[in-house]
């Protein structure tokens, strides 16, 4: 017999503040949606654990999608004739766009990194149409992530992007989850890590605006690894005291990659905020 | 006063000497010999890099993945292009087997650690990043062995 994953591939045609755009995304699991949003320069395949993860399956429909220039989604249009630089508009009207494409009703979006800074920017504008987000080292605003090295004809950009952020994770997670974190990296589009990073480092910035999130109506909830250096807890947990209502943990042992550098220590975090987030909605 | 000291030893003990001492400079030039990884990787990895560590340098010659040579204190004719100065207590936290948050990497320690810092021609450190993050992981499995 062969052996599967529980995991469907699919494409999706959608209209993006790109264009015309296919998507590609992954699925698993029957229940309430919960959105996966992959990390800068990396795609949905860091999420192939929790699609197969079968407790979460039982209650969850997860699905994880890899945005245009990411993974199996090509870049859309003429992309050779642009700098790839990713907004804030840009990124949230897609993950809207997406959700309502699958008429997703009220689903939980998980982001990590960038997708964790863009979950907040959805609770922000789009709370009445999400049941809560999980952020996973995510702040107000990470700064100094957007450089030239990774676009210099003298560096070799995926395997020092690669290497770079091979150095976020937590020292002690599996070795072997470690190296395909970085191999993912090294699977980069030119710029596209550069591009990804201008939204979070340059673009986005929370800072003062964190009140405007109602958690009463989208609950957040943030998680950050010990051993992120690029958003440490601290700062994961000033941002959760300035979101009235919002909760935040600090996850031992685990670095800026919790559900691809240490799966079975991170779903010991997530486990309860979808119990709780599952609890809060009666069922 | 100390002057240069070129320690091109070859074929020796093993020796489980504490950082910054020869004889640990001498195993971690044996252990990234020997290394597969670095021996697939680092055929491109050549620089000379110096070890700052506290008031002390150790100039490290890296020829194609290789320590070709340790020198100690190197004297006004040598040159180098990228130097990681850092104190005592921040390097031998730094190559523990497991060492705690911000200490796990030498960028995380050049923004999170305030008296450690990447000197020089720090886009020849970037272009090396790959060989010279495997080096300091050879470096802290020589202390897992000898834990």
């Amino acid at each position: 017999m062969p052996e599967f994953d529980p995991i469907t591939g699919r494409y999706l045609h959608l209209d993006t503040a790109w264009g015309r755009s296919r998507l590609y995304f992954e699925e698993a699991g029957v229940g309430r949606p919960l959105v996966c949003l992959h990390t800068a320069g990396a795609d949905s395949r860091q999420y192939r654990e929790l699609l197969c993860d079968a407790e979460i399956a039982s209650r969850w429909r997860v699905i994880a999608f890899d945005l245009p220039y990411h993974g199996r989604s090509m870049p859309p249009g003429a992309w050779w004739k642009k700098e790839y630089l990713l907004t804030t508009r840009f990124y949230a009207d897609t993950v809207m766009t997406f959700v309502r494409a699958l008429d997703l009703e009220h689903p939980v979006v998980l982001g990590c990194s960038m997708g964790g800074a863009v979950v907040l920017e959805l609770a922000r504008r789009y709370a009445s149409e999400l049941e809560a987000v999980i952020g996973l080292e995510a702040a107000s605003k990470i700064e100094g992530r957007f450089t030239d090295w990774s676009v210099m004809p003298d560096v070799n950009g995926s395997e020092m992007i690669a290497t770079w952020i091979y150095g976020l994770m937590a020292p002690q997670s599996p070795e072997a989850s470690r190296r395909n974190v970085w191999w993912i990296y090294g699977q980069g589009g030119p710029g596209v890590y550069r591009g990804d990073t201008y939204f979070y480092s340059i673009d986005w910035d929370l800072r003062g605006r964190e009140g405007e999130i109602d958690t009463s109506e989208c609950p957040v909830y943030l998680l950050t690894g010990e051993y992120d250096y690029a958003c440490a807890p601290e700062e994961t947990g000033s941002t959760a005291a300035a979101i009235p209502g919002a909760r935040s943990t600090t996850m031992e042992g685990i670095g800026h990659f919790p559900m691809a550098e240490n799966y079975p220590l991170f779903r010991r975090y997530l486990l309860p905020i979808l119990r709780d987030i599952l609890q809060g909605e009666g069922t | 006063m100390t002057k240069s000291r070129n320690l091109q030893v070859s074929g020796h003990e093993s020796v489980l000497v504490p950082f910054p001492e020869a004889g640990w400079f001498e195993a971690l030039r044996d252990a990234a010999a020997a290394d597969d990884e670095l021996a697939v990787i680092g055929r491109w990895c050549t620089l000379d890099l110096v070890l700052a560590v506290d008031e002390n340098l150790v100039l490290l010659r890296l020829r194609e993945g290789r320590i070709s040579e340790i020198i100690f204190d190197p004297d006004i004719g040598i040159s180098w292009s990228v130097t990681l100065r850092g104190t005592l207590e921040d390097w031998r936290t730094f190559i523990r087997p497991v060492p705690p948050p911000f200490y796990s990497d030498l960028l995380a320690m050049n923004s999170r650690v305030p008296s450690f810092a990447i000197e020089g021609h720090r886009k020849t450190f970037v272009r090396h990043l790959r060989a010279l993050g495997r080096l300091f992981e050879i470096a802290r499995l020589m202390g897992e062995s000898r834990a």
